[in-house]
């Protein structure tokens, strides 16, 4: 815990008390539940009589010296030294970028950085075991080089950046998770590191790490100035002679460098850079000035917390639990809890701005276009396959052998692109924020659990079982989502980041249980990872009767989309009542999402990617936009279940995942515009 | 059941009943990615012409179909597939692994009942009497060396920090059983008897020496030669370490055979 102090002296702390709460509360409490956990870790190496008794000793106790001396002590201040890092780069992400859902993960840093891992492994893997440091950063910054190069030309405008991060972070992750499955067997060191596992085996990370954070604090230190401007709008930043154009790449360049140095150094930690800063800021850091401090103090001793708390608990099967993979499991429920205070109406993303400059389409031009290729698409899939022989086109006669295999997935894909896109569409629209995509309602982390817990209590569940655990967890995680929306009037910026915990503790409940790489692991991760594979007649039915639901309830919705963001006064003169009308929407989201969750898992990235689609397309309106973006939605998805039975032919991909290599480059382009 | 030997065309979609299978002397039609088949051990070696199937728990079910097989062999982990690969052909799931059962007894029980399906319990017999033979073998050569007395973790470097421990309960901490050798891993294992930790967990049995099963990937020990906690471990320290050839640690009687050779000549040759 020394560095905490030392910190803690060296930065003005009176900041803090200027405000009504105090935030050094919380990292205090963090830092003492840390010590306690961290004396008993000790223990376990080491019996307390034998830490300061440097006597001549046994064998046993000077080889437990040295593990203390060698991994338990590097560890810790690893520990620290990185969730302060993330979290500093997370608070200067969101400063800049004005999102509170911005940070290293979602950026796209730690999908370049494991991108490059991934791809040394399996090509390259004599230099990744010696340069590990390198490739990571590499990755890391090259990912973090094409978000800001797509983005150059808009001046670095928090709305491009973060959807082309984005953007850019599904891009890599689909990536690596493809040559994932074609590889896996050689990638456990990767899983690992993706995992976050802060082991150490000597002080080499540490002194790695430790200049690169410090010159990195350093350089936020010296923006705090610039920066503070960040939180009035662009116009008024510049009034008071902040060049945007160049502050932000510099802050966002501090940012990535110490991300990507973290990253590098231990691996991918989710989490701590999203709920350092947001949590500062509920415990009361209003100022820029005082978030810099406490983010960072409560991002440390949380990670810290954390892996504290992991060494202590025993792993599942004996195998180590991955720190960066756990930290949601105590960030999480520590976010929903902390929520309660924000206030209504508090601090949400910018809004999307109006697009003067994307020419309007009439939907009379673009609908036909979209339905041939529609046709098309679906034609091609049905009949153009690769088979054992090469690649073939089958006639009606061989048709009706195959079509049982092609058929219900087909239709399957289709439906869930148009509820994705729906879903997808209905959540950016209340919410304002370009990010807000399905997977972030908590219904597919919820679906994600239940498939986890039908694995846990059945050794060998069946495709029904599957179905309805996924099906029941959706539910669930809506029916949490509802719960602690109530607080806060389904206020969309809390709503997203309630979503976001819960999807982070989904995701970390799942990353924990499959860091082990045995065959329940492979398993569970080609279980989550999605899957139009299983879907029989009967499921690929109720699929499509359950999408027409959907998109009947969103076209009754669509009026309120139109209507909310003009304000609540507005809205109550027109006669809608703004919280029922969210919570309507949330419904209805939330039932599409967990529609497409069956079917193609957890990811779903059409959700994202759809709305945007539609927007650049020509489409700004509400209802015109839905159509639209149903319409693309299905023909990403049909194409993406087509390539992903075809193109690595006979192994089979995940649709979702390929839906964002197809649709992700579109998107790109399109913003580049 | 099926009627003995009639099954020509079968399908595995496992890659350690792929090794059983083989080595009861029947080549299958179809495996789930040969190449990793290879990788894992390769021991009996698989024939070119075998068709790849696809992933391991995502075949493809056209390729299936146009393989035309009379029988398609899954693992417990198969089950959801079941209804599907049953419209397919007659499908067997046979559990190498389950909680609480000792890897090494149900591989022989499986590789038993296995044979029986295919009519190949001779064959199977015999597979089994040779492993005997090499454990019986590994046993003398071990007695007298002192080998015994010191407890062995049987591990593999995944990187620089991480290593992954064959348990007691795993098909190599059976071997190490019928050796006579006492298992230094005394932490919690998966279902297959392996588990992953860090070099700070192999420092728990200072008295330990250890094998390292196959060749760690490339760059590792050049990884490990700089590592403080490496060199401090006491069996790298004293020089109690050994390197074997690589062996699945989840195959069948091949695997067990050539695991048992190797150790009982790596200890036996240290030790004297």
């Amino acid at each position: 815990m020394r560095r905490v102090v030392d910190e803690a002296a060296v930065s003005p702390p009176r900041a803090a008390r200027s405000s009504g709460r105090r935030p050094s509360h919380l990292p205090a409490w963090l830092a003492l539940v840390a010590t306690v956990l961290a004396l008993h870790t000790l223990s376990g190496h080491l019996a307390p009589s034998q830490w300061f008794d440097g006597h001549p000793e046994s064998a046993a106790v000077a080889l437990q010296r040295l593990v203390v001396q060698y991994a338990w002590l590097p560890r810790l201040v690893i520990s620290l030294v990185a969730g302060g890092a993330l979290a500093l780069a997370g608070t200067v992400f969101q400063q800049v970028l004005r999102n509170p859902l911005a940070e290293p993960m979602t950026l796209g840093v730690s999908a370049g950085a494991s991108l490059a891992m991934t791809v040394a492994a399996i090509w390259a893997p004599t230099v990744l075991a010696s340069q590990r440091f390198g490739i990571a950063f590499a990755g890391a910054a090259l990912a973090m080089l094409v978000t800001l190069g797509l983005t150059w030309r808009k001046g670095f405008a928090p709305v491009p950046v973060v959807l082309a991060g984005m953007i850019v972070n599904l891009y890599c992750g689909a990536v690596s998770v493809i040559l994932t499955i074609a590889h896996e067997r050689t990638l456990i060191a990767v899983f690992i590191w993706g995992g976050g596992s802060l082991s150490q085996n000597g002080w080499d990370s540490v002194t790695w790490l430790l200049p690169r954070v410090a010159a990195g604090m350093l350089g936020a230190l010296l923006l705090v100035r610039p920066l503070t401007l960040f939180t009035l709008p662009d116009a008024g930043a510049r009034q008071l002679g902040l060049s945007l154009a160049c502050v932000r790449p510099l802050a966002l360049g501090v940012a990535v460098a110490l991300s990507a140095f973290v990253t590098s150094a231990v691996g991918v930690i989710g989490f701590v850079g999203l709920a350092g800063p947001v949590l500062a800021r509920l415990a009361g850091a209003r100022r820029l000035r005082d978030q810099l401090l406490w983010a960072p103090l409560t991002g440390a001793t949380l990670l810290a917390l954390t892996d504290q708390l992991v060494q202590c608990l025993p792993g599942i099967g004996g195998d180590l639990l991955p720190t960066g993979a756990a930290t949601a499991l105590l960030g999480g429920p520590l976010l929903l809890w902390l929520l309660r205070r924000l206030p209504a109406g508090g601090s949400g993303a910018s809004p999307l701005p109006a697009e003067p400059d994307i020419a309007r389409r009439r939907l009379a031009v673009v609908v036909p276009v979209l339905l041939l290729m529609l046709g098309l698409a679906v034609l091609v899939s049905l009949c153009f396959s690769n088979t054992v022989d090469g690649w073939r086109w089958s006639g009606p006669g061989e048709l009706s052998g195959v079509a049982f295999w092609r058929v219900p997935r087909l239709l399957a894909s289709g439906a869930a692109g148009v509820m994705l896109a729906l879903a997808g569409t209905v959540l950016q629209r209340t919410s304002g924020n370009p990010m807000a995509s399905p997977e972030l309602l908590g219904v597919s982390g919820g679906a994600m659990l239940g498939l986890f817990c039908a694995t846990l209590v059945s050794a060998a569940p069946s495709t029904p079982d599957l179905l309805g655990a996924s099906l029941g967890g959706a539910l669930l995680g809506l029916a949490a989502m509802v719960v602690l929306g109530r607080q806060s009037h389904f206020t969309p910026s809390s709503m997203l980041l309630a979503g976001m915990a819960l999807t982070g503790l989904s995701q970390s409940v799942i990353a924990l249980a499959t860091a082990g790489g045995g065959a329940y692991a492979f398993l569970l991760r080609s279980l989550t990872l999605g899957s139009t594979y299983l879907i029989g007649p009967g499921i690929a039915s109720a699929v499509m009767v359950w999408a027409l639901v959907s998109a009947v309830a969103a076209g009754v919705c669509g009026r309120w989309l139109t209507i909310l963001p003009l304000g609540s006064d507005v809205a109550g003169g027109l006669g809608v009542e703004p919280g029922r009308a969210r919570l309507m929407l949330t419904l209805v989201a939330a039932v599409a999402t967990a529609g497409a969750t069956i079917v193609v898992g957890p990811l779903s990235f059409v959700g994202l990617l759809a709305p945007h689609l539609a927007r650049l397309l020509g489409f700004p309106r509400a209802r015109a936009q839905m159509f639209v973006a149903a319409l693309t939605g299905a023909l990403v998805m049909v194409l993406a279940d087509w390539a992903g039975r075809n193109l690595i032919f006979p192994q089979q991909m995940p649709a979702g995942l390929l839906a964002a290599m197809i649709g992700g480059p579109y998107l790109l382009w399109l913003l580049r515009r | 059941m099926l009627a003995h030997g009639r099954c020509k065309r079968i399908v595995v979609l496992d890659w350690d009943l792929t090794e059983v299978m083989l080595s009861l002397g029947i080549v299958p039609v179809g495996v789930a990615r040969p190449i990793w088949y290879m990788q894992l051990d390769g021991v009996p070696p698989l024939p070119a012409d075998v068709v790849d199937t696809g992933l391991l728990y995502q075949p493809n079910f056209e390729v299936l179909q146009r393989l035309a097989p009379d029988l398609i062999v899954i693992t417990a982990w198969h089950a959801m597939l079941r209804p599907m690969l049953e419209r397919i052909a007659p499908t067997l799931t046979i559990t190498m692994f389950a909680p609480g059962v000792d890897v090494y007894t149900n591989m022989r029980e499986q590789t038993r009942h296995l044979a029986s399906v295919l009519g190949r319990e001779n064959q199977a017999e015999a597979l089994l009497t040779r492993l005997d033979d090499v454990l019986a073998a590994g046993k003398k050569q071990l007695r007298g060396t002192g080998a015994g007395l010191r407890p062995v973790y049987a591990i593999r470097p995944v990187d620089a920090r991480h290593v992954t421990v064959y348990g007691p309960h795993g098909l190599f901490g059976g071997v190490m059983r019928e050796l006579g050798l006492l298992n230094a891993w005394q932490g919690g294992t998966d279902v297959q008897g392996v588990a992953g930790t860090d070099l700070a967990a192999l420092a728990q049995r200072p008295e330990a020496s250890a094998v390292l099963v196959g060749m760690p990937s490339p760059g590792i020990p050049e990884a490990l030669a700089h590592s403080p906690l490496w060199h401090a471990l006491p069996f790298v320290k004293d020089g109690r370490l050994h390197q074997i050839g690589k062996a699945s640690p989840t195959g069948g009687p091949e695997s067990a055979m050539r695991f048992a050779a190797q150790l009982a000549g790596a200890l036996s040759g240290a030790a004297s």
